[in-house]
């Protein structure tokens, strides 16, 4: 009876309850929500599965194992820390979208089939559109909008693909899928625009930094892990994956070191680490996938305090844009430390979490794969440690401000902000130096030590190797955040040529339009005419005709008759 | 030594790509 209790019927009932309710007993359900999913997560036995029968169709409602136990427990912990996070936000419509959405999320990882697992699937991207949309402002609104495009054609995508499967006989069990097939490779691309791959990427840094402080701690969260968490269940050990995963490293790695509002730089940031979690995918050993699970679990937390750190700033200062900040150490001391744990732990440096997790990975490609991966890799790893590791810190925190940018007088991070940027600290030092526990949920078990000398003096010496880089760029002023304008990505295509391309389209469009109607009007305007000069009051049939003429007819149609009929 | 000269070599790539970057978007507003 427990396995009914699905922890995301949890989370979207408890969202729909914190809705109707009030003041204080509005933020109890808001936090209270995480905390009664969790119990209900707990208390499911690994290895139940509760089947449905729908329309004479059996579906796979919950499906608990290793993948998704440890997917569902970063979820509903990080959705616990957010919702602290958030209680400085009075608008319910967000938090019954953050709730429902992180509900949707956690249904959609313990989903056992494919059927179910798209209905999450669409009501993580409903849920989190309400969330890019409740930032407020016109930007918001067009992103909001541009961020549905993307994710409803997600949404068609594994609709396709699933439809097709089911056609041609494949049960709809959610397992590894066969690439052989064109419906698996539909699917892969509805996982790919989620997993922001190459090009399809581009709602992520248009969408993520326009909604609130609050929204975009939660969509950091769920979407794009979710769709790791998809990958890993559907394409363990697909080729493909390496070479659509190495291009996310290294073109996010640039942009993320370069776009000035900081917000949208740790967008690309976490673009970086999915190609590192796709990479791990796409190599498919024991190792690599370990890896991946680990460096996905690990970023929902770091990347989450990050965009929290970020948050408080922007809520505070009202920018984040690199070149408008600085020096705010002094002023919001709980806010520094917290962000710098975040980024200190995506730069992967030893203690902290992204070590104990991205290194397999690495050392999967090491074994594993071509040697080129591996340059790729630990050229993400360097990246990482210069635009999480120095950059935002620096940026934000310890350098003066620009000449002619008046020094902020701003407090510190509202309370509710500082206690679940605390929280969040937590998880990041913990992956760090306890990994133990995090490599025991995983589903394979390995014997792995992360911090074996070799393996932190390789880390040293990497890290190092990318601070001397920093120390020249800063020595000859190459670093981006004083001159750098608008950086345009490929979003360039969305917002540039799009709307040029549609203006064109339509002129073209509207003149074709006037031309089809004006002939066709010319064409009924002659049919009127000649039916009026026949058939009008003046026309030939309308003439009164004299008797004698009348008479001949009939009489020429009478002799005609009688010769047919004597013939 | 290897990962020194990786981390190196990496660090110079994104700070001189986006420097590379910044510089000809600075100067394509200033002729326009």
């Amino acid at each position: 009876m427990t396995a009914w209790l699905s922890p995301a019927l949890v989370l979207i009932t408890g969202a729909c309850l914190a809705a109707l309710a009030r003041g204080r007993l509005r933020a109890g359900l808001i936090l209270l929500s995480p905390v009664a999913a969790g119990v209900a997560l707990a208390a499911l036995p690994l290895g139940t599965t509760v089947d449905v029968t729908l329309f004479g169709t059996t579906l796979t409602w919950l499906r608990f194992d290793p993948l998704p136990r440890i997917f569902a427990w970063a979820f509903l912990g990080a959705s616990f820390l957010a919702a602290i996070y958030g209680l400085y936000r009075r608008s319910i419509v967000e938090h019954w979208s953050a709730l429902a959405y992180a509900g949707a999320a956690v249904g959609g990882v313990l989903a056992g089939d494919l059927i179910t697992f798209l209905v999450f699937w669409e009501l993580t991207t409903l849920f989190s559109a309400v969330l890019v949309w409740t930032g407020g402002g016109r930007d918001a609104y067009g992103a909001s909008l541009r961020y549905l495009g993307f994710q409803v054609f997600s949404g068609l995508l594994l609709l396709a693909g699933t439809v097709a499967l089911a056609h041609q006989g494949v049960p709809l069990g959610f397992g590894a899928l066969d690439l052989s097939q064109p419906a698996a490779w539909a699917i892969l691309a509805a996982f790919g625009v989620k997993a922001a791959f190459p090009v399809a990427h581009l709602w992520l840094p248009d969408a993520y930094p326009e909604a609130s402080p609050f929204g975009t701690v939660v969509l950091s969260i769920f979407t794009t892990k979710l769709a790791i968490y998809a990958l890993l269940r559907g394409f363990p050990g697909a080729e493909p994956l390496i070479p659509i995963g190495a291009p996310m490293i290294v073109f996010a790695s640039f942009y993320a070191f370069a776009v000035p509002d900081l917000r949208r730089a740790m967008c690309y940031g976490l673009i970086a680490q999915l190609g590192i979690m796709v990479m791990g995918i796409g190599i498919g050993t024991p190792l690599s996938l370990n890896g991946a699970i680990a460096a996905a679990v690990a970023s929902i937390f770091y990347q989450a305090l990050v965009f929290m750190g970020l948050g408080a700033v922007l809520h505070r200062t009202g920018t984040a844009r690199g070149a408008e900040l600085g020096g705010l150490f002094r002023q919001m001391p709980w806010t520094a430390l917290c962000t710098i744990v975040g980024c200190v732990a995506m730069a992967g440096l030893p203690l902290f979490s992204g070590f104990t997790t991205k290194t397999m990975v690495f050392e999967a490609a090491h074994a594993q794969g071509p040697l080129w991966t591996w340059f790729v890799l630990l050229f993400g790893a360097a990246a990482a440690a210069l635009y999480a590791g120095l950059r935002v810190p620096l940026a934000v925190f310890f350098r003066p401000p620009a000449p002619g940018i008046p020094a902020r007088p701003v407090g510190e991070a509202p309370l509710a902000m500082r206690i679940g940027m605390a929280l969040a600290v937590v998880p990041c030092l913990a992956i760090g130096i306890w990994p133990a526990r995090l490599y025991g949920l995983l589903p394979v078990s390995l014997d792995w030590h992360p911090y074996a000398f070799d393996a932190l003096l390789f880390d040293t010496a990497l890290g190092t190797g990318a601070i001397l880089a920093f120390l020249v760029g800063w020595r000859f002023r190459l670093l981006p955040d004083r001159q750098c304008p608008r950086l345009w990505d490929a979003d360039w295509l969305v917002r540039r040529a799009s709307p040029v391309m549609i203006a064109f389209c339509a002129g073209r469009i509207g003149r074709g339009d006037r031309l089809v109607r004006v002939f066709c009007l010319a064409r009924v305007d002659n049919f009127i005419v000649t039916l009026r000069r026949h058939h009008g009051p003046r026309g030939v049939l309308a003439r009164t005709w004299p008797t004698g003429s009348t008479v001949l007819w009939v009489a020429v149609i009478l002799t005609a008759s009688l010769v047919l009929y004597a013939v | 030594m290897v990962p020194l000269l990786v981390g190196f070599a990496s660090g110079l790539a994104v700070i001189g790509g986006g420097a590379i970057v910044a510089r000809w978007l600075q100067w394509r507003r200033e002729r326009a």
